[in-house]
């Protein structure tokens, strides 16, 4: 069976597909951990990226270092949630990637862009029910 | 090592209190001064100072996992890492931070296994990284980089 995401800033919401083939550890992980609240930092030099902090530390699977937007991955070093909206600039070392959006590229992008200008939203990830 | 836990659970709950709320030692940065009564330039300082302890600490915990690497070296490394923290957190102006580095320094030595260094190193790093955060959204980003851009045209492509 399928597992689904939501990320929910305010009032604006996008689903994400678990690609549990590909990284069940961190799939299994994260969705264990589920609902997570973080504040939203912006990557400074990557591009355009969004990361959001949580309290895991996971080893790293099914490893890119090329994220296409709409991409989800887990950054073992920061223990941070990345979630990619745009351009990749410059990316250094190599993320877990664990999910893709399926649903409100638009809205993660506005979402990122506003972090970009003042960083810090609350942002939540919670499991989709069905 | 009951104590060494206590620690541990001390760490944690300070984690969790900044984790959705900006921490007090924010306030404490932003009301310390620099050179010439400078308001943002401890903050910049402070920013660089603990996004390092962050990764140096995750380097650390790392290196723990590799058989040569003796757990009365990692104690070691980690007591001077965060000695020398402590007194820059405070000449910085925070106080929780340096805080619970020198409760982590007091039981460093009462650790008594890697698996136990990891639990106490893990919890420190999501700490110290999440004060990094918050640090990091004082910084106003675009606009300095605008700045860095206007000063210095020449250097623009």
């Amino acid at each position: 069976m399928k597992r689904e995401i939501e990320i929910i800033a305010g009032k604006e919401r996008a689903v994400a597909l678990l690609l549990d083939e590909k990284a069940p550890k961190t799939c299994d992980a994260i969705w264990n951990s589920l609902p997570i609240i973080s504040t939203a930092t912006h990557a400074k030099i990557s591009g355009e990226e969004i990361m959001l902090m949580i309290p895991l530390f996971i080893d790293i699977e099914n490893p890119t270092s090329n994220p296409d937007p709409g991409d989800i991955c887990y950054w073992p070093s920061g223990q941070d949630v990345c979630i990619y909206y745009g351009e990749i600039t410059s990316f250094l070392g190599a993320v877990t990637k664990f999910a893709k959006v399926s649903e409100g590229l638009e809205v993660i992008k506005m979402i990122g862009r506003r972090n970009w200008f003042k960083q810090g939203e609350k942002i939540e990830i919670k499991r989709k029910e069905e | 090592m009951a104590y060494v836990d206590e620690v541990i659970n001390k760490v944690a709950s300070e984690r969790r209190e900044i984790w959705e709320s900006e921490p007090e030692d924010i306030k404490r940065l932003t009301r310390h001064r620099g050179v010439h009564n400078s308001r943002y330039l401890p903050i910049h300082v402070a920013a660089g100072v603990v996004n390092t302890l962050g990764s140096v600490l995750y380097l650390l915990r790392q290196a723990s996992k590799e058989e040569e690497v003796s757990l009365a070296c990692l104690k070691a490394l980690t007591k001077s890492t965060l000695d020398s923290n402590i007194a820059v957190a405070k000449w910085l102006g925070m106080e929780t931070l340096p805080q619970v580095l020198t409760d982590v320094v007091s039981v460093i030595n009462k650790v008594e296994s890697k698996v136990k260094y990891r639990e106490l190193t893990e919890k420190l790093i999501l700490y110290v990284k999440k004060v990094s955060c918050w640090i990091d959204y004082m910084i106003p980003w675009p606009q300095m980089n605008n700045l860095y851009e206007w000063l210095n045209p020449e250097k623009q492509e």
